[in-house]
């Protein structure tokens, strides 16, 4: 398989970006709150190596089977990204989740997947063979259900009241942004029908460009310390104090007037 | 057909995707100010069906009166708004608050408060919808009202035992 310069380029930010991201992961202890994010990156850069390096020699056959199979366990990274967004978002109250939302937000990921089964039914090139409709189908309907995976997470947190760590809002919004891409790209591919190899082309260097994008914010937002609020400063705090003791003296003042 | 869904999908989830990130952008930086300038205020009766407003978690209201006390949907949408608020009000107390700061428990249980609250008022207002002298609907918001005045009085205690600081800003907001 032979590359262009600007492919080359394209893939070779994408990998130091990757590099660099598993890095900041590292650095920043990330592992433990998002193994399944740290595990995707890791994946992500090896199989690029390894696609770079002997997967341009194998006969087309093997490359295709490889570059289906590293799809599909991409996909299944992913899905397992945004189950670990939620359990994040969850974590700190889960405890406190009535029986019923809990069941609402479990009933909410089979209502995804239909959307995503039948959204991504739609008639397809007949010159192609049947692997290569199964592969646009699943890349069609796993576009489609992470974003509405992710629009049941965000939207069953807004109707609680749930709040966003950093972090996780982050790897979220990096996410999502992707993903968004991944859809219109895919939209773009069926709209024209997977007739032009060279728009074809053209979208995907649009994604790894969108891609490089996500993991030039994500290095740079999760290699920072997570922000806190601006403290009072020590003459608003003493003003504050002396206004809490007058308060509790009133208060002290009125129960007794009360008892009487 | 298909084709138009699949675009309209696209549209309404990008204009999701900027709301939800615009609106947690704002919310990582607000100060005390504009957390409280989202409370709604309490003109629909709470005062009258609380024995004591803050400071208690009973109230006077039975499930037969409680609609009509707390100005129906009105009431219960303000309390479904203000569970929200309170939680934020909390979780801001517990990173300004002086001294040990506010115990992991009992901001645990003002977020179960503030999850039942409107969880409570969704199950009214949608019974309410589908039967208008629904005694389900009244019961539900009977539940909320309840819940929300626990969650009133946790406040409370909040602030005026582990961050006397905000003490005076918090009856204030009130």
């Amino acid at each position: 398989m032979d590359l262009s310069r600007f492919d080359a380029l394209l893939l070779a930010l994408s990998l130091a970006g990757q590099l660099l991201l598993f890095l900041v992961t590292v650095r920043s202890r990330l592992f433990r709150p998002f193994p399944i994010f740290c595990l995707y990156i890791l994946y992500a850069s090896v199989s690029d190596i390894a696609f770079v390096t002997f997967l341009r020699h194998v006969s087309d056959r093997t490359y295709d089977l490889a570059y289906f199979t590293d799809n599909v366990a991409e996909f299944l990274f992913q899905i397992g990204i945004l189950a670990e967004v939620a359990r994040n978002v969850l974590n700190p109250v889960k405890r406190s989740l009535p029986r019923m939302a809990r069941l609402i937000l479990i009933g909410l990921l089979p209502a995804a997947l239909i959307l995503a089964l039948v959204l991504s039914r739609n008639s397809q090139p007949s010159k192609l063979d049947q692997w290569s409709h199964y592969f646009i189908h699943l890349s069609f309907a796993v576009a489609i259900l992470r974003l509405a995976i992710f629009a049941a997470i965000a939207g069953f947190s807004q109707v609680l009241g749930i709040g966003w760590k950093n972090h996780v809002l982050q790897i979220a919004t990096g996410f999502l942004a992707y993903s968004i891409a991944v859809l219109l790209v895919e939209l773009l591919h069926r709209f024209s029908d997977f007739a032009h190899p060279p728009l074809f082309h053209l979208h995907e260097q649009f994604r790894i460009i969108v891609w490089c994008m996500v993991l030039g914010y994500w290095s740079y937002a999760l290699s920072r310390v997570e922000a806190t609020r601006q403290e009072f400063s020590p003459k608003m705090a003493q003003f504050l104090i002396s206004m809490s003791e007058v308060a509790r003296g009133n208060r002290t003042a009125s129960a007794r007037w009360y008892r009487k | 057909m298909l084709p138009l869904v699949q675009v309209l999908f696209t549209a309404l989830v990008l204009a999701y995707a900027g709301y939800w990130r615009r609106h947690h952008s704002r919310r990582r930086s607000e100060s005390w100010d504009d957390i409280v300038a989202k409370l709604r205020p309490n003109d629909w009766g709470y005062e009258d069906v609380t024995e004591r407003y803050l400071y208690s978690d009973q109230i006077t209201a039975t499930p037969e009166d409680v609609w009509g006390r707390i100005s129906g949907a009105r009431g219960l949408w303000a309390m479904y708004c203000n569970a929200s608020v309170l939680v934020r009000l909390a979780d801001y107390a517990a990173e300004h608050g002086d001294g040990q700061g506010v115990p992991e428990e009992l901001l645990e249980s003002i977020r179960t408060d503030a999850f039942h609250t409107r969880i409570c008022v969704l199950m009214a207002l949608a019974q309410h919808v589908v039967s208008r002298s629904s005694i389900a609907a009244r019961v539900s918001a009977h539940r909320a009202t309840l819940t929300y005045s626990t969650l009133l009085r946790r406040m409370t205690l909040v602030f005026q035992e582990h961050t006397a600081i905000l003490f005076p800003r918090f009856l204030d907001a009130m």
